[in-house]
């Protein structure tokens, strides 16, 4: 008994003493100097009076290490303290859009190569843009920027909105990603891209190694929010949608680049506002033919607000969508119409350089009318599901797989090569690495931190057009102190973080748009 | 009884025996020794468990770190040790919390008896129906992540077996001749319980606690697994294993982020084990 209750007492005397060795030093960093002097100039000088910061991630082993490693870079170089709080991906998702946060970690893989995907993300319409910061000044430049007939007087207002982001900080980037694959050497037809996006209709399995019986396993991760064309925002959501349905466009294996798909082809009127599109013969897979007016109603559908589209934003080019969102116009007036069953007119609000890469998103695919009205939310169930994509997705057991085989009605068929594949949902990185060494699974889109660095054939790494970044809840004290936003985010070592935490290439970002997105 | 030598009470001659069992002796020095180091190792060694060299990650032992480092490039010795403190102060904390908890709790019940006991044994019953851990995981997502709140916690649901063990010992020994004596003696029931039934009871209660410290180092680990126990920069045995873990994997092997850790937590779990047997040896005698 003796010698538990001294014991006790030397531990609690040691945790409520701490070891504080170390002082915020004075670092030879320029950055780190403004940092402090930023700081001090918001009344906190060496940190001293500014509230402990809590930082929220979610549960992974490589966001731990990046929010101990700020943790420890704001301490010694600032003398600010930060709380690190580690919760589930939808949970801290649910946090950050209840504005019930203060510091949180975010990331954003561009749907497409161009600087306004990521500029567009803070902008008044965004719903990703969770900081609470807006600015009259911002709104303008993006305006500016749409109406700028020059790429280069766009690109320059573009950039301009980008600096004054960083300038006023609600968010401070981290690094721009770098795609990993582990591919099995027998899987041939894999083209690396920037938006890592591999449809999977071209692929073959040939050479040693190769399973018997044809189905690839591919690992899909988690568990996508939704399977509806309409909600999904998520990258697991459009792995899985863009081989169920085809869109006007499609995304190219080859480069990302949009592609026709359901369009054959397309007539752009003069002022780049009227988009033309002339479809193909093609089938739903329970044999009714895919007509304009599908996409008609799928897109009013995205637009409904009863739907709830947390994405519609990305529907906002055409003509109406914003007013409807707004619930200041019905649905019907929607900017597109089927001319007739074959040939589609979309009406924009401006001329839209982007706008085939926009419809390769999935809230721009077709739906089934019937299904949708029939079995409302269950609409995506392989039971119900009508679709017509290059596959139908035949067996999903959630948090399993799911298991995609080739469609017969598909109206190209002698283009899916591949007859049958399916999408593991394993999480954990390691555990899907340990599948893979095993034969239990032959494509990762993610390699754990410890291989990261591996050098062999099977490993492969290319740009990815995405940020990693950390967003501030600047409505709630002190960030919403612009110098000291600025002085959390300037007083990182962005490089060690990348050389010595991620080590897999990934490039230390000081600026928001990555450099795959940049104007060229 | 007769035949002891004078002065010599019960609890003096259990002390006595558990002297003589050399395995429990060595068992109780070295978790001292496991103790007093995490406490002095930190104070002594030239490393923060904070700071962080990230240009010298994940490195083999060496002869500037000895036990080698982190992937955050901290010294995994001074971590080690301080991890020891939070898990020792969680383990020890809710283990007495639960002690207090249940001694009083289980007494009470057993002393008064008849209905109330009924209804108190009853209660217990249905907070042993309730998940534990889903229970831990509820309060602590109410009141927020802190170092008090995690053994308080933890401590408040560890308490019904001790209450349940106390409860049955209080129920026979007031039947015993000595009670009885000391009553018509006219000592009051707060003193009868204190100096004659506790002492009596002593033997299983102190074999539950030392068992109750590595249970609750275990769930704590687990809480901080799932981020809502101890977080960054501080650490504990059970989340230092944890990470490295992650480590352990086919190609390359980390093997000093795991066995450090994992040894300090297997000596000082085998060695509180130990002890308990010896205490319940020294004890009770009728068990040899």
């Amino acid at each position: 008994m003796f010698s538990r209750s001294s014991l006790t007492a030397v531990a609690v005397v040691m945790l409520a003493g701490g070891c504080g060795k170390s002082d915020p030093g004075v670092s030879a960093d320029p950055k780190v100097a403004q940092a402090r002097k930023l700081l001090s100039d918001a009344g906190y000088p060496d940190g001293k009076g500014l509230p402990r910061l809590e930082v929220i991630y979610n549960t992974d082993e490589y966001h731990q290490k990046i929010a101990a490693a700020i943790q420890e870079m704001w301490r010694v170089n600032l003398g600010v303290s930060a709380e690190l709080r580690n919760m589930d991906f939808p949970v801290m998702m649910g946090a950050v859009q209840s504005g019930d946060f203060q510091i949180a970690r975010q990331g954003y893989i561009g749907e497409y190569a161009d600087p306004l995907a990521f500029i567009e993300l803070f902008a008044e319409d965004s719903k990703s843009n969770t900081t609470g910061w807006l600015s009259p000044k911002y709104e303008e430049l993006v305006a500016a920027s749409n109406d700028a007939s020059d790429a280069a007087r766009r690109a320059d207002f573009l950039l301009q909105a980008e600096n004054l982001l960083l300038e006023e900080a609600p968010l401070f980037p981290i690094f721009h990603y770098v795609a990993h694959n582990l591919i099995k050497p027998f899987v041939k037809g894999v083209y690396p891209n920037v938006r890592d996006i591999h449809p999977l209709q071209g692929v073959t399995l040939e050479g040693p190694g190769a399973p018997k019986d044809g189905v690839l396993l591919f690992n899909g991760g988690a568990e996508p929010q939704s399977l509806d064309p309409a909600l999904s925002r998520d990258i697991a959501g459009y792995k899985v949608l863009m081989h169920l349905y085809e869109g006007l466009v499609m995304p190219d294996a080859r480069d990302g680049a949009p592609r026709p798909a359901m369009a054959e082809r397309w007539d752009v009127s003069e002022d780049g506002r009227t988009y033309t599109f002339h479809l193909r013969d093609a089938k739903w897979s329970n044999g009714d033919p895919v007509r304009a007016e599908d996409f008609v109603y799928a897109w009013r559908r995205v637009v409904t607000p009863a739907t709830g589209s947390g994405y519609a934003h990305r529907m906002y080019v055409v003509e109406g969508a914003r007013e409807i969102v707004k619930k200041e116009k019905p649905p019907a007036a929607l900017g597109v119409r089927a001319i007739d069953d074959r040939t589609l007119e979309v009406q924009l609000v401006r001329r839209t350089p982007y706008f085939l890469q926009l419809l390769c998103m999935n809230l721009y695919f077709p739906v089934h009318r019937a299904t949708v009205e029939k079995h409302g939310p269950k609409f995506v169930d392989p039971a119900n599901a009508v679709v017509n994509g290059p596959y139908r997705m035949t067996e999903w057991s959630f948090k399993q797989r799911k298991v995609f085989e080739k469609n017969p009605g598909y109206r190209e068929p002698a283009s899916v090569k591949l007859a049958k594949f399916i999408f593991l949902a394993i999480e954990n990185a390691e555990t899907a690495f340990n599948y893979y060494e095993t034969d239990q699974c032959h494509w990762l889109f993610r390699v754990p931190l410890a291989f990261v660095d591996i050098q062999r054939p099977d490993h492969w790494v290319n740009p990815y057009n995405g940020v990693y970044f950390y967003a501030f809840n600047t409505k709630k004290k002190p960030l919403d102190d612009a110098r000291v936003r600025r002085a959390l985010g300037l007083a990182l070592d962005r490089e060690k973080i990348c050389k010595y935490i991620l080590r897999g290439g990934e490039t230390p970002a000081t600026r928001l748009i990555p450099p795959t997105s940049l104007p060229k | 009884m007769s035949d002891a030598p004078a002065g010599r009470s019960p609890t003096q001659l259990a002390l006595r025996r558990f002297r003589k069992n050399r395995r429990a002796m060595v068992s109780f020095w070295l978790v001292l020794a496991v103790g007093v180091s995490t406490a002095l190792v930190p104070m002594v060694s030239p490393h923060d468990y904070r700071s962080q060299t990230l240009e010298r990650s994940k490195e083999a032992p060496s002869g500037t770190y000895w036990l080698g480092t982190d992937p955050n490039g901290r010294d995994l010795m001074v971590r080690s040790f301080y991890g020891g403190q939070i898990s020792f102060a969680v383990g020890l904390l809710a283990t007495a919390v639960s002690l207090v908890l249940g001694v009083a709790y289980g007494a009470t019940s057993g002393f008064v008896g008849g209905k109330i006991d009924g209804l108190m044994m009853r209660f217990v019953d249905v907070l042993y129906g309730l998940p534990n851990m889903f229970m831990v995981i509820i309060i602590m997502s109410l009141l927020g992540r802190n170092f008090l709140v995690v053994f308080m916690v933890l401590g408040c649901f560890s308490w019904m077996t001790t209450s349940r063990i106390v409860r049955g010992q209080v129920l026979s020994l007031k039947e015993k001749e000595f009670v009885e004596a000391a009553r018509g003696l006219g000592v009051g029931t707060p003193a009868l319980i204190l100096r004659h039934m506790l002492p009596n009871i002593l033997g299983p209660v102190i074999v539950y606690a030392t068992l109750t410290v590595p249970s609750v180092m275990l769930q704590e680990a687990f809480l901080s697994f799932l981020g809502l126990g101890i977080s960054e920069p501080q650490t504990s045995w059970g989340l230092l294993i944890s990470d490295g873990a992650g480590a352990l994997n086919p190609l390359r092997v980390y093997w000093w982020l795991v066995v450090f850790p994992g040894s300090l937590l297997a000596i000082t779990l085998f060695c509180l084990n130990s002890v308990g047997d010896g205490l319940r040896d020294a004890f009770d005698v009728q068990q040899k």
